[in-house]
């Protein structure tokens, strides 16, 4: 299951990745980036259908409707 | 847009990406399709001057970057493609028909032309960590 800290470090990760390739190799290897990039964009569909019908096939069920309950 | 004229539109786009035309093609019409986004996503931050809506502005605005500088690569292949249908050289299905190197941009504009904002992810873990720190 994914929590909040490793979708938001996949997700820096590949795009300061994504800019030390084009620093290093953007020039020698300039098609590779187009598919970098292409991979990054289906990260980020991806994260766009966490708030959809997926949402709870990847997170689970929410804890009491998102209420949490108090303590006595 | 209604979701299967949606859906129809992008069957259409990837049938003729597969038989006849090169996905640099293709690439060039998302840019343009982006454009319009963040246009729309423009003129609807400052009717509204809602931090949401420049958020989702700057959003697309981001994507857009992303993809202009992206744009150069492929321009030179698209140029090829368009000489050869000035002559008449009608080349082969190639390697340049291919639906996986533009399928993440094709739905990811396709997302954001819907003006949908990316979500926060929330879990559940981050409640648990919310009543752990709580108690502390």
């Amino acid at each position: 299951m994914l929590t909040l800290f490793s979708v938001r470090l996949l997700t820096n990760t590949m795009i300061f990745a994504l800019a030390l390739y084009a620093a290093v190799y953007g020039v020698t290897y300039a098609y590779r980036m187009h598919y970098l990039v292409n991979a990054l964009c289906f990260w980020l569909y991806a994260i766009h259908l966490t708030n959809g019908p997926l949402k709870q096939w990847i997170f689970g069920p929410p804890l009491m409707d998102g209420h949490v309950k108090k303590r006595p | 847009m209604s979701i299967p004229l949606r859906v129809t539109i992008l069957g259409l786009l990837a049938m003729l990406l597969a038989i006849c035309v090169p996905y640099q093609f293709v690439y060039t019409v998302l840019c343009i399709v982006q454009i319009g986004t963040c246009i729309r996503a423009l003129k609807s931050a400052m009717h509204t001057q809602s931090a949401q809506d420049y958020n989702f502005y700057n959003y697309a605005h981001s994507m857009l970057v992303f993809m202009l500088w992206i744009l150069p690569i492929n321009m030179p292949v698209l140029v090829v493609w368009i000489h050869n249908l000035a002559v008449q050289w009608m080349m082969p299905i190639s390697s340049r028909n291919n639906l996986m190197s533009v399928l993440g941009y094709i739905l990811l504009v396709e997302m954001m032309s819907t003006s949908a904002m990316i979500p926060r992810v929330t879990s559940r873990s981050v409640l648990f960590a919310n009543d752990f720190a709580r108690q502390c």
